[in-house]
């Protein structure tokens, strides 16, 4: 078996607002059904730029966010292709 | 016979157990039944030149040949016909690697000298198939140029079914070779012919950085094919096993009945001269009809076990939850994963510590995993680059051994 990456990203539906800031995200439900969730603020944000010298550029802008559920989730926008990906940091 | 393999074909398997059975359609427009959908699963020569082919619709093969004879298919007595070749040929050559019902590759180079003759090789390995399924040989210095020879073997004047390419020769071979007998993604052949590429000498002529850089890992190894690259033969692992069976004159059509024969075997089974001392980590059940149908339980023992007792409980909800194909008209026990009985015996006075004891029990359960699925399900994360700032590349997870 070769190894296989863990806490791989999964690619999330996302609204954002006017300043491109998530408003709300969808998180699948009980029945695997995605429902977005609003977003109550954002709690944090960084931004992760690698590999710019090679053919494989990495640029990514993180936000930690709080929920209007109360849970806590890590999500990024990949710059390069402008999708969602939420992951555990 | 330097690094030379060997491919042993027998051409439509399923058709040519059938037709063994019963020569007088030998000729004829025949077609087998897939077991599990109402198409051909496989043609003979006859039925192809009126246009039936394999994937194809019963009906439509029907249409397309009015005296077509459609047999039902008894993948069974397939599948038993294939294991007896394998274990003939493993008498004669150790390493077999099975490649689908009736293809198997057998490793030559290093039995060549103890045989008089290349051609008294191939005629024992030939001998390992009766001669009534019409086995084909190639033999060449790697799988796919021994694979292509074997489908090449007939008709052409080749004595015996055999056909044989040596190194030198392989170019010469595989020039005028349809790209279509690639073993690689239909979609890459596609994409072939889409660029009027249709014979392997045509690839053979574009630059090998072209074709990685145009299909990757596919590329890759259309290069590894052209090139030769040595593709060992893969024997299949050897298990240690007991296997009984009882066939019944009149099919049990009753559950009591099947019940009480299924204890029966059992009995025999452990009773196996080779099964005395030994415990087994596998029972497999298989109950096969009239028609050749078949129906197959395996159940991974929590312990190795050779108690009749103890394999009758897991032995007997199998088949009384079992939805059988029709009477039963067959039915045999097999024990795999045989090793010698250690003894159990309970502790009076624990001498292991709790931890101890634990990592025993998660031992166990990995070796039960292993035995049900082939291969370990448990991983173990490693740190890759824990001090990384992309989450993924941290930790990754490996098979635990």
């Amino acid at each position: 078996m070769t190894p296989r990456p863990l806490n791989a990203p999964v690619c999330i539906p996302v609204q954002v607002g006017p300043a491109g800031v998530p408003q709300a995200i969808g998180l699948p439900g009980p029945q695997g059904r995605r429902r977005p969730v609003p977003v109550t603020r954002v709690a944090e944000r960084w931004r992760i730029d690698e590999g710019w010298w090679g053919p494989n550029p990495l640029s990514r802008l993180y936000y930690r966010l709080v929920l209007a559920d109360g849970r806590l989730v890590t999500v990024y926008r990949d710059l390069g292709d402008e999708t969602w990906w939420a992951q555990r940091s | 016979m330097e690094d030379m393999i060997g491919c042993l074909v027998v051409p439509r398997f399923p058709l040519a157990c059938e037709l063994a059975d019963r020569p007088e359609l030998w000729g004829r427009p025949v077609a087998v039944a897939h077991p599990d959908s109402r198409a051909v699963w496989s043609a003979s020569p006859a039925a192809a030149a009126e246009g039936v082919l394999e994937g194809q619709r019963l009906s439509e093969a029907m249409g397309r040949c009015p005296p077509l004879v459609v047999l039902d298919a008894r993948p069974a007595r397939y599948e038993a016909r294939d294991a007896a070749i394998l274990d003939a040929l493993e008498r004669v050559v150790p390493g077999v690697e099975p490649a689908g019902l009736g293809t198997a590759y057998v490793e030559l180079a290093s039995f060549a000298r103890c045989y008089r003759s290349p051609a008294a090789l191939h005629a024992a390995l030939l001998g390992c198939v009766p001669s009534e399924l019409r086995p084909r040989l190639g033999v060449g210095p790697t799988k796919f140029v021994a694979g292509l020879a074997a489908s090449q073997a007939a008709g052409q004047g080749h004595s015996r079914n055999v056909m044989v390419v040596d190194e030198a020769g392989v170019a010469v071979f595989i020039t005028p070779v349809p790209v279509t007998a690639l073993p690689v993604e239909a979609e890459l052949i596609r994409r072939l012919r889409l660029v009027g590429i249709t014979t392997v000498g045509q690839l053979a002529a574009l630059p090998r950085h072209a074709l990685v850089a145009q299909f990757g890992a596919q590329g890759k190894r259309l290069v590894a094919l052209l090139d030769g690259a040595a593709e060992p033969v893969r024997p299949r692992p050897r298990e240690e096993h007991v296997r009984e069976r009882l066939a019944f004159p009149e099919p049990l059509t009753s559950r009591e009945a099947v019940l009480a024969a299924a204890g029966q075997v059992l009995r025999r089974v452990l009773r196996h001269p080779r099964q005395r001392g030994r415990v087994a980590r596998q029972l497999v059940v298989r109950a096969e009809t009239e028609q050749g149908k078949r129906w197959e339980s395996r159940v991974t023992l929590r312990h190795a076990r050779c108690d009749r007792d103890g394999l009758w409980v897991t032995l007997a909800p199998a088949l009384e939850r079992a939805s059988l194909p029709g009477p039963v008209s067959e039915l045999s026990i097999e024990l795999r994963g045989l090793r010698p009985s250690r003894g159990w015996q309970g502790e009076l006075l624990p001498t292991r510590s709790a931890s101890a004891e634990r990592r025993e029990r998660i031992e166990e359960g990995m070796r039960q995993l292993q035995a049900r699925f082939g291969r370990s399900l448990v991983g173990r994360m490693v740190p890759v680059e824990p001090w990384s700032r992309i989450p993924e590349r941290r930790w990754a997870l490996v098979e635990l051994e």
